[in-house]
């Protein structure tokens, strides 16, 4: 059977066997948008997201995590970890049960028990304080100014200031969300796929500027990120297998340099899934997921930009963001019963030394530590 | 004044609530099976579909033309589903033992392996070449209306109907 005839055939067995009694909506909809009328100010419909806020605990915890070998030491950094003054920003997920009831489904009740409520969140590290900023579930990645202006990334079509991004998700609707990256100066940068030739194409925009494209590409680009001169860094992705294959830096002149670099992680976002951040001592962090399933381990790579070697891994921590002086990289992992966050600082010439901070509830992805205001 | 809504129902066109109560009995379900095979829940496919109608409600002022009511509406469903998606990824990526929930449609109606293998993989698609599957060949709309509905040329459509083809060939073993 061809192909198209298959999935013609597998598509509508699927599909149809969802009959109409399966189905509870009668005048639901009528009712709920009359209601939702009433409450829309002009033209503009706010869904509301009620966010709990999750209580914030800190346990000290034990062991460090081990970075591999390295194809060429760091030797640049000093044998002590940066202070821990600041704040961080990133997103947070809280461990909020769903208020649904049971549901009977045609293989029986379900209870949906765990909905990730996500948003951005600031941890001041003086007091370790953890306040939520902002959620909505069309986040999918954050950055901050050097003056503190917050960009959010998701179904915007570029980064948008995160005051005004809620509600705004019909103005570019058929956008795929991806990491931003947002320089010291304020200016952004996106990954937006083009229709029709497949080109994945990195969009820049200055503050108050129109955007820009820096970067054409044929195979998917991902993970921007801003160095310290203004250079930007992406991944280079490829579907099949799911991994990442490359690394292409584009100077502030427009110059574009690219590295194959033998990544270990895959990706089992399909381009979603790695962060990168660049370090003011000129360290670029990776971190991935290194399976195709769900849930995966995840790593740190530690890359140089000027070549793209491989110069250190860390293994079992998701989510990282440099110190504001780049001789620390702040790690996070989840605790082993899954439902926090292991904040730890990685230091000293090869960032071989890892010292457990806090753990905090929920899970927390450091994107951005900016220093004390 | 009158307006097609589907091909067949004629409705008031200033007539809101009927428009979108014959919007509903034509496609509310047909809808709620789509989005049900492109995010694997059947509840969760309700309630996409359900902001979708209400989408469409609040924007109805700027839906000039009825032909396209039924565009507007499947495309702000697909934007629904894809902002779940997109959650889950956002989820995935970030919360380790997080998981969607277990497809239990496919495990009653689909019988063998492959035929599981190939919903799971319709899934895992760039989004507009799962969306350009999905609807080409289980909606079965012609190439300029998934071109509509998704706000791109009909080449597009072509080309991601393709590749998704394509990966999915690949992807699935042969029987």
């Amino acid at each position: 059977m061809k192909l198209e005839d298959e999935l013609r055939q597998v598509s509508r067995r699927y599909a149809d066997s969802v009959t109409a009694e399966d189905v509870g909506w009668d005048a639901v909809v009528a009712r709920r948008a009359r209601r939702q009328q009433r409450r829309a100010i002009g033209s503009v419909v706010t869904l509301a997201v009620v966010l709990v806020a999750g209580t914030t605990t800190w346990i000290a915890t034990g062991d460090n995590a081990e970075i591999q070998a390295a194809d060429r030491s760091i030797d640049l950094l000093p044998d002590r970890p940066p202070p821990l003054t600041g704040t961080l920003y990133g997103l947070h997920i809280g461990n909020a049960r769903c208020n649904k009831p049971p549901r009977e489904t045609p293989a029986g009740p379900t209870e949906t028990s765990f909905c990730p409520l996500q948003g951005v969140a600031a941890l001041t590290l003086s007091d370790r304080r953890l306040s939520r900023l902002s959620g909505s579930e069309q986040y999918s990645d954050v950055g901050v100014s050097g003056a503190g202006e917050i960009f959010v990334g998701g179904d915007f079509g570029s980064a948008v200031p995160l005051e005004g991004a809620d509600g705004d998700e019909q103005a570019t609707p058929l956008f795929s969300s991806s990491t931003i990256a947002v320089a010291r100066d304020g200016q952004t940068a996106w990954i937006a796929p083009e229709d029709g030739d497949g080109e994945s194409v990195l969009w820049v925009s200055g503050a108050g500027s129109e955007p820009r494209v820096v970067l054409r590409s044929p195979t998917p680009l991902a993970a921007p990120a801003f160095g310290p001169d203004g250079s930007i860094a992406v991944l280079e992705f490829s579907f099949q297998p799911s991994k990442y294959t490359g690394l292409t830096v584009v100077s502030p002149q427009g110059r574009v340099e690219s590295f194959d670099v033998e990544f270990r992680m895959h990706d089992n976002q399909w381009g979603f899934g790695a962060a990168m951040s660049w370090s003011s001592s000129g360290i670029l962090a990776v971190s991935a997921a290194m399976g195709v399933h769900s849930p995966a381990p995840r790593e740190t790579l530690l890359l140089d930009p000027a070549t793209g070697a491989a110069l250190g891994r860390i293994d079992g921590y998701y989510g990282q963001a440099w110190s504001p002086d780049g001789t620390g990289l702040l790690l996070a992992r989840s605790t082993e019963d899954r439902r926090g966050t292991e904040l730890a600082i990685g230091y000293g010439p090869e960032l071989k030394e890892i010292e457990r901070i806090e753990t905090i509830d929920g899970h927390f992805s450091p994107r951005v530590w900016l220093p004390p205001q | 004044m009158m307006g097609i809504v589907d091909g067949e129902t004629e409705v008031r066109a200033d007539d809101r609530d009927s428009a979108i109560e014959a919007l509903h009995n034509a496609h509310y379900t047909p809808l709620v099976r789509l989005v049900t095979l492109m995010v694997g829940d059947l509840h969760l496919a309700e309630e996409i579909v359900q902001d979708g109608f209400l989408k469409v409600y609040a924007g109805w002022h700027r839906i000039r033309d009825p032909d396209r009511r039924i565009s507007y509406l499947r495309s702000a469903v697909l934007n629904g589903a894809r902002n779940r998606l997109a959650r889950t990824r956002v989820a995935d990526r970030f919360v380790p033992f997080w998981s969607p929930p277990e497809d239990t449609t496919a495990a009653r109606v689909l019988a063998t392996d492959r035929e599981r293998a190939l919903v799971a993989e319709l899934r895992k698609l760039p989004r507009r070449q799962r969306e350009c599957v999905a609807l080409r060949f289980y909606l079965d709309l012609y190439e300029s209306e998934i071109a509509e509905t998704l706000g791109i040329s009909p080449g597009s459509v072509k080309t991601h109907t393709h590749r998704a083809l394509q990966t999915l060939a690949e992807r699935v073993e042969q029987p």
